[in-house]
């Protein structure tokens, strides 16, 4: 008989969250300046902004 | 449980649902959110709960709620991501398939097992940082 076995849903991103984790250190900090420009560029996709309708 | 730390002098962006602040010396943003995605605060509740348990790395510390302009927005704070490149689409979808969700239209997956549904992944809303992707907004429903 085999049994299957369903995933709980805390395991389910387990292994990105111990990636991540590893990846703390990196993650640099940044001046409000600075944040502001990455929200900038990140918006700059240059098509239309999507919203959840389209 | 109300929140009394308003400066609207770190104000970062905006999106349909929230505001989000900026705390530079704690490397982490402030988020106020109105829950018009939901249909109640509890449902809210459970959306950041359940957001909680899934992405660990960038989970909600809920810091109260605050009223502005007869609006009543819950405050949560959040570790910072900085994004160091910009995201693919194809990279959240690879990596939602690969957890077992399917897609149910644009940017919105549901898991059938598990019942979970995760809608609004698109790209501002989940960063990568040295090639490793962040869930930083998410819409979470239980089916």
């Amino acid at each position: 008989m085999i049994k299957t076995t369903i995933i709980k849903p805390y395991q389910l991103f387990a292994d990105l969250a111990e990636k991540q984790k590893k990846n703390k250190a990196n993650i640099r900090k940044v001046t409000l300046e600075e944040a502001r420009r990455l929200v900038a560029w990140l918006k700059d996709t240059g098509e239309e902004k999507r919203t959840r309708d389209n | 449980m109300w929140y009394d730390n308003l400066q609207f002098s770190i104000y970062l962006s905006e999106g349909a649902e929230q505001k989000v602040f900026f705390n530079a010396q704690q490397n982490k943003v402030t988020k106020f959110n109105d829950g018009i995605f939901y249909v109640n605060w509890t449902q809210y509740f459970e959306s950041i709960i359940i957001h909680n348990i899934l992405f660990s790395e960038t989970a909600y510390d809920f810091s109260g709620f605050l009223m502005i302009n007869k609006t009543l927005y819950a405050v949560v704070e959040q570790n910072y991501i900085e994004p160091t490149e910009k995201t693919e689409i194809k990279a959240i979808q690879d990596l939602m398939y690969s957890k077992g969700f399917s897609l149910k239209r644009r940017n919105d997956y549901v898991h059938h097992e598990l019942g979970l549904i995760i809608e609004d992944l698109h790209e501002e809303n989940v960063l990568v940082n040295n090639e490793l992707l962040y869930f930083i907004d998410t819409v979470i429903y239980l089916k």
